[in-house]
């Protein structure tokens, strides 16, 4: 059983998955999705927002047979020894990768926005001394932390919103130009932004209350998330013409470079310093998974001792890459890593886990 | 002990850690406050400077220093302005742009490209072309002997910015504009007289070019009925009412000036089955008066009178903007953006030579004129 000390509660949960999910990708995640999706970009990311509801109930469906095993113990149950630790295993390296990812892309953002002479080994060093000291506590320790600042997402919100002043509203027109089966493209884009759900299958256990509790603050966390990505790429949509979107990679940063308030006068620095905060929750998040898994398999649960040499992976994964082609291809392989761990894998624990149940109660 | 030890040793950490590789001193650098873009006769680019310099001592005002260079990109101009200064040149206190209408004849992306890609550019600077040659206008140093030129020519800006006579922009907000296909902008246009730079209208762009100018009243017209009204919009217009002296000099008692309180205006583009297209631009005015000397407003009848003399007469200086600017082809109502929203069909099959097609849509102006308000005396 989960000890008391440990337990968090649901609006904790909420928070947690929130954090994890809202990180690295907002910077760009308008540029992407406009790409493909062109006007239609806000409604790619809604539909993105319903697609990640439908995996969140299958994740949810899982846990909820096993309400007191985290990932770990459960897999070997539902596809047995061998295969289970496979799996463990490979959710391990994916919440690595995904981890990596992460830092790679957070110090190829602010190498270019604003510490342009910064050697990159200083800014992970910087990111993986924090990410570590946090995550080496225990879930509840990092759910508060969560909740505590989550008060920066609305912050960037409100900063967002000082682009209003000069927007143009038929730069969504046609809204369908790009037609439906590239809006429907364009929501992929989206959804691998929106992936820490996951979480979910580590924290289960550790949540109070009822099942339908839970799925209710993984649903409201997800819509949150949803709905700020959404109001994120509406803003950039409305806000740089249709020619003018290929440029600019970073949209949200580009946008509040042009404003100056009395005491501030990059407003987009200031953004950058609190989403510095957003991507350290999203790597916390990674970190801990992995380093739980990890503690699972090799220190008999105690997932502190695994935090180190996870975060040092991590740091190794990071530095590999010196260009962008190589940033390119890792950035594909955690794609499809989101797409196998987070949606493919789960579903076929699912349907083998249903038919399991069923045979037995047939054998009965 | 051992976390004594640790919390007193981290505290001290960060003191080594400032900032070792990015740090940019503001005593080391010189910073650039003004920018002027010129055309040589070659052809070449000339680009004039101004560096702020902010004495040590505490009493002392800041001086501008200028000077210039010819070169081919503006980035090579800014290096070799580099070499002529102590110190390194730093930009990220710009505060305006000047380009001469010369060199705004050609295409002005190139000069804005640095103070887009570099982060650490500004991108709120002003921007403005300059009749005659920018580095002229830089040179003043000073605008009326105390406020050096960047900050004196950015003040002025922004005053006329609050009359409604220039659009409110800057670097940042015309580029998706300017790279719009579907719509184009107007920029503040400065002339120096005598020692004072003045604002005399705005310049007309078609996507990357300067392709001509209004002047103030016109631009005050085209910034109201795109809806852009700032904290103020003056007009003074001649209103001839009866008995009016023929062959006489006008008399200041033929005059009204008028400030535009509240300004309404809905635009529509219509297509037509034959794909013609048709503006209706619809305004309403509520105006007030601050200025007429012939007095009597007491009166419905004159106020009736004057609200139609007054429209009238501004329907046709809009009129005249808006042929003004399709003569140009500077679509600034952004017609094309609405074809574009709204028409994609028509907009494909006119794309191709928009700014001919754009010169043959048929505007259907009308500015409706109410005075609301008139002082305190009738």
């Amino acid at each position: 059983m989960i000890k008391e000390k440990s337990r968090i509660t649901q609006g904790q949960l909420m928070f947690l998955i929130l954090q994890i999910q809202v990180g690295v990708g907002i910077l760009s995640l308008p540029y992407r999705v406009q790409a493909v999706a062109k006007g239609g970009g806000w409604i790619s990311t809604l539909i993105a927002g319903i697609v990640a509801q439908v995996l969140i109930l299958i994740l949810w469906a899982i846990c909820r047979r096993y309400p007191s095993d985290t990932l770990f113990t459960f897999l070997p149950k539902i596809a047995g020894k061998f295969f289970g630790k496979l799996l463990g295993f490979g959710y391990i390296f994916h919440f690595l990768f995904i981890a990596g990812i992460i830092l790679i892309l957070f110090t190829d953002i602010v190498g270019k926005w604003i510490l342009m002479d910064t050697p990159r080994w200083a800014l992970l060093l910087l990111m993986i001394a924090t990410g570590v000291y946090l995550a080496k506590e225990s879930i509840r320790v990092i759910a508060r932390l969560f909740v505590s600042v989550s008060f920066f997402i609305i912050v960037m919100v409100l900063l967002t919103m000082a682009g209003y002043t000069n927007v143009n509203f038929t730069y969504l027109f046609p809204i369908t130009e790009a037609g439906w089966p590239n809006i429907l493209k364009g929501s992929s884009e989206v959804l691998i932004s929106l992936v820490g759900f996951e979480v979910l299958l580590v924290a289960y256990p550790y949540v109070e209350g009822n099942s339908a509790g839970k799925l209710k603050a993984a649903s409201l966390a997800n819509m949150l998330t949803t709905l700020f990505y959404a109001f994120e790429v509406f803003t950039c949509l409305i806000i740089f013409s249709p020619a003018e979107f290929p440029l600019i990679s970073e949209p949200l940063m580009y946008m509040l470079r042009s404003f100056s308030i009395q005491i501030v006068e990059r407003i987009d620095l200031f953004f950058l310093s609190i989403w510095v905060i957003i991507v350290a929750t999203s790597f916390v998040g990674y970190l801990y998974l992995a380093s739980t898994g990890l503690g699972y398999f090799f220190h008999r649960g105690e997932h502190k001792k695994a935090v180190y040499y996870a975060a040092f992976v991590c740091f190794i994964l990071a530095m590999i890459p010196q260009d962008q082609k190589t940033v390119e291809l890792m950035n594909q392989i955690a794609t499809i890593s989101a797409y196998t761990f987070a949606a493919g894998i789960p579903f076929i624990l699912l349907v083998i886990a249903y038919f399991s149940r069923k045979r037995r109660m047939e054998e009965r | 002990m051992r976390r004594v030890i640790l919390i007193l040793v981290s505290m001290w950490i960060p003191l080594f850690l400032s900032g070792c590789w990015d740090q940019d001193l503001l005593r080391e650098v010189r910073l650039g406050y003004g920018i002027g873009f010129d055309l040589t006769p070659e052809g070449k680019l000339f680009a004039t400077l101004v560096v702020r310099d902010v004495p040590s001592g505490e009493q002392q005002k800041p001086i501008d220093d200028i000077f210039s260079a010819t070169s081919r990109t503006p980035r090579e101009a800014r290096d070799k302005l580099d070499k002529k200064l102590s110190g390194r040149l730093r930009g990220y206190k710009y505060r305006v742009v000047l380009i001469s209408e010369e060199r705004a004849k050609q295409d002005i992306y190139p000069l804005l490209d640095v103070f887009y890609r570099d982060p650490k550019m500004p991108l709120n600077t002003r921007i403005a072309v300059v009749k005659g040659r920018a580095a002229d206008v830089l040179f003043l140093r000073e605008l009326g002997g105390t406020v050096p030129i960047a900050k004196g020519i950015d003040e002025l800006i922004a005053s006329e910015e609050e009359l409604t006579s220039v659009p409110k922009i800057n670097v940042r907000s015309i580029c998706p504009v300017m790279l719009d296909p579907g719509e184009d902008f107007v920029l503040p246009y400065l002339m120096k007289k005598e020692e004072r730079v003045e604002v005399i209208g705005t310049a007309m762009f078609h996507q990357h070019q300067m392709v001509g100018t209004l002047s103030p009243d016109e631009s005050t017209v085209y910034l109201l009925l795109k809806g852009k009204k700032a904290e103020l919009a003056r007009f003074t217009r001649k209103v001839e009412v009866e008995g009016e002296r023929e062959g006489e000099s006008p008399s200041p008692y033929d005059f009204i000036t008028i400030e535009v309180k509240k300004a309404k205006q809905e635009m529509n583009v219509l297509v037509n089955k034959q794909e013609k297209i048709k503006v209706q631009l619809n305004a309403t005015w509520k105006v007030n008066v601050i200025e007429y000397p012939r007095d009597q407003l007491d009166e419905e009848s004159n106020v009736a009178k004057l609200n139609k003399i007054l429209s009238k007469d501004l329907t046709r200086l809009a009129k005249q903007t808006i042929q003004k600017m399709q003569k140009a082809r500077c679509d600034g109502f952004g017609v094309g953006r609405q074809l574009i929203a709204f028409h994609p069909e028509v907009w494909k099959k006119k794309e191709k030579n928009w700014a001919s097609e754009y010169q043959q849509v048929q505007f259907d102006t009308k500015v409706e004129v109410e005075i609301t308000q008139k002082g305190i005396i009738n």
